[in-house]
Formats: structure tokens, sequence, C-alpha cells
């Protein structure tokens, strides 16, 4: 009992610290890494992700993690420059390098969230599909356990639990999706960050509005998006918790169509669960009116 | 009369000069060229996490891609591998699935998540010992 006890308290003297550049990544590294790991959480809740840079102070407080976890696929563009300022002993490991990519179509491009996401570039918002955040579950469990091999049967068997989780989770985002009629699953939203989820549970997407904080949108883009909406008959719009409302408000109103609660569309929260879920019922109660 | 030692000497080595043609074409046969093999392009070697499901203990399951294979015992549910594929985005691999005696009809159920690609699946059923064939299709152009 003395030796189980010694062996707990070293482990947790002993945690691999880490750092983390994305809340939805600190979520994830917090679930499979469990006590084992310190986290650094340098995407804080709320961050702009698009925007985000690390100041000289973030750089600093990352100065003891082993492992720099971001989200990957282009939605860091300083990870560059973030390599250029680590010591030998860290790494950064992109969580969303095995997921399949989207690419940005000409269709969205003009509502493209930043000029890093345009035609042609990779869509970054890989987590509305919670198959992928399976995924990026092992590659944080691969990259734990390789900088702490003493720790990799916790890191496997907190992997198992968190993937056993996001395979619940994704059922019941398939049952309560499964509840709109297959006509109305139409997600017409501010911008081009839903695609994935469009993609894996069945909607057809259409995105009204770039994200661009000040949300600056044209005229004429704004004529062609009431256009859109009034052939296409859609009921309902979602704006974003991120986004600027107002130009999405005056599309609304223009072409008839109601506004429905607001979608978390950039991860910017503490719990990826409490996201998805939130997303889903936002979508369901919106799309079955 | 006798003949000039030159003569005497150059006489023996007609025959061997008549025969120096002919003997040239066999020492100095051209190489024989093998007809070119039909080259099966295959990409660079890609990494995939192999995750098996069954229904009833299982005694092993082989999952086999060419000349590889990668054998799962009952207590193993996840492999990685490391595999070539296809230009054409085609993946040719065979599951062998063995059951204890007396195991009814069973399924086992084989998730192939290759790294940016998208997942593919496959069910095989089966009881003793089966072996099917199972082909995964990608799109690389996208």
């Amino acid at each position: 009992m003395k030796a189980l006890l010694f062996a707990l308290l070293t482990l947790t003297a002993h945690g691999l610290d880490v750092a983390s550049l994305h809340p939805l990544v600190t979520d994830m590294v917090n679930q499979v890494g469990g006590d084992r790991v310190s986290i650094v959480q340098v995407g804080k809740p709320g961050m702009d992700v698009h925007q985000f840079q690390p100041k000289p102070s973030d750089v600093r407080s990352m100065a003891k993690a082993r492992i720099i976890f971001a989200s990957g696929k282009g939605l860091e563009p300083y990870l560059g420059d973030l390599k250029d300022s680590l010591q030998a002993h860290q790494i950064i490991v992109e969580v969303g390098r095995t997921i399949p990519s989207q690419k940005v179509s000409a269709e969205d491009q003009i509502y493209s969230c930043c000029p890093n996401h345009a035609l042609g570039g990779i869509d970054p918002h890989w987590w509305h599909n919670v198959r992928y955040m399976e995924r990026a579950a092992r590659v944080i469990e691969k990259a734990l356990a390789e900088a702490d091999p003493a720790g990799k049967a916790i890191y496997a068997a907190n992997s198992k639990a968190a993937v056993a989780r996001l395979l619940q989770l994704d059922r019941w985002v398939k049952g309560q999706v499964a509840t709109i009629p297959r006509a109305k699953r139409h997600l017409v939203s501010s911008h081009a960050a839903f695609g994935y989820f469009c993609k894996a549970y069945g909607f057809k997407a259409t995105f009204v509005q770039g994200l661009s904080a000040e949300g600056e949108v044209s005229a004429a883009q704004v004529a062609e998006s009431i256009k859109t909406l009034r052939a296409e008959r859609i009921p309902v719009v979602f704006p974003e918790v991120s986004a600027n409302p107002k130009v999405l408000g005056q599309i609304a109103k223009q072409s008839g169509a109601t506004i429905a609660q607001p979608l978390i569309a950039d991860g910017s929260v503490a719990s990826y669960q409490n996201m998805i879920m939130s997303n889903v019922k936002n979508i369901v109660t919106g799309l079955r009116q | 009369m006798t003949r000039s030692p030159l003569l005497s000497t150059l006489i023996p080595l007609v025959p061997l000069a008549a025969m120096a043609w002919p003997l040239h074409h066999v020492i100095h046969q051209e190489t024989f060229q093998q007809a070119p093999e039909v080259e099966v392009k295959s990409g660079p070697t890609r990494r995939a996490d192999v995750f098996i499901r069954a229904a009833h203990p299982f005694t092993e399951v082989k999952v086999i891609i060419g000349e590889a294979s990668w054998s799962f015992s009952p207590d193993e549910d996840y492999k990685e591998i490391y595999f070539p594929l296809a230009d054409s985005g085609d993946l040719l691999l065979a599951v062998n699935a063995t059951w204890p005696e007396g195991t009814p009809e069973s399924a086992i159920f084989i998730e192939f998540t290759p790294d940016e690609l998208e997942n593919r699946s496959h069910t095989v059923w089966g009881f003793g010992e089966i072996t099917e064939e199972v082909t995964f299709q990608w799109n690389l152009m996208k």
C-alpha cells in the first residue's frame, strides 16, 4: 500500500509539462493526460482563434512544456515562428494533422473567415465532426506516451475512455439530426466554419457572411445572400457567438428568415462536449420550427 | 621442296581465321532484353490506425496487405500499421479470422483510419475460419 502511494505521489511529482494553444485541444489533453499532465493553457476560452498571436510572455510561460499542442490545419499561422523560438527538448504537435482536410470551396471563399482560409485553403474547423476529435485524442495519446513512456498505459486507458465518450456523443448527434426532416437539413450560418459538420451529418451548407470580426460584407454580397435565402425559402439562419450579428440580422430581416440561437464556431470554449451539444440543440430547435 | 617457316606457321591458322567471324558473334552476343515488367504505381507509405471489434471472442484475426500481415490476438483491438497505397487510391486487403470451436456465426468489424484520409470499415461474418478480401477506395485527387 505504501509503495502504491509512493508511486502515485512520484507520478504526480514528475507529471509531464505540456502547453496548449487552443481551448478544445486543452480539453482533450486534459481528458487523455489526466492528473499525470500539467497544462499551460496559452489559448484560453473566449480567445479569437483566428487572430491570436502568442506574446513573449506566452512563449516564456511555455518554457517548461515538453509538448506544445496546436489545433493544426493552418489555424495557427505563427507556428513556424514559434518553432524557431523553442528549446531542444520541446516539440509542437498539431493534433489535427491526421484528419482528412476539407478545402474552402469556390462558393465559400468570399465568406471565408480570414485571409488564411481563402479559396483552396484548408478549412481549419475540423472539430465539428465528432469522429475527427477521436483521431485527435489518439494523436494526443501517442505524443504523450512518446514523451513519457512510463505513463503509456495511463494515457492509453484515458484515451480509450475519451474515445468511448466521443463515440457516444457522435451517436447522440446523429440521433438528434435524425429528428430534423431531411428537406430541412440546410444550415445557413455566418461564416464558413461548419463545412466538416455539414459533411459529417448530412446538411447542405450556406455561409452568408464573413467572420472578419467587423463583419465587412459588401452590399452586393448582402443582396446575393438575400436572393439565395428567398429562392431557397430558408426559414432560419444561425448567427455565431464570435461573429458580428448585424449583417446576418439585416439579411434575415429582408429575406423573411428568423434568427436562431447562436452557434459556437471557433471552439473557443472550455468543454468540447458542451459546445457540440449546444450547437446541435440550437440547430435542431431552429430547423424543427 | 620445303615450305617457308612463315607459310608453315600461317597455314594452321587458316581454319581459326575462318571461324573468327562466327565466334565473334557467339562471344559478343547482344545482352538479352527482358520485357519490361508492368509496374503497379504505388504511392508513398501511409500510416493507419486499425481497430477491430468482435461480436464473440476470437482466436486470431489477421489483416493482410500484399506480403505484409498484422495479427490481432484475442486481447488486442488496435494496431498501428504502415502500408503502401497505390496512386489509384485502391487498397486490397484480406481479413483472416478464426473463432474457437462451437462459436456461432459471428462478426468482426474492422475500421481502417489512415492519416489524412476518411475512415473505411468492413464487417466480416463467419464461423470456424474465414478469409475475406475487401477493397477500400479513396479519391486521392481531392
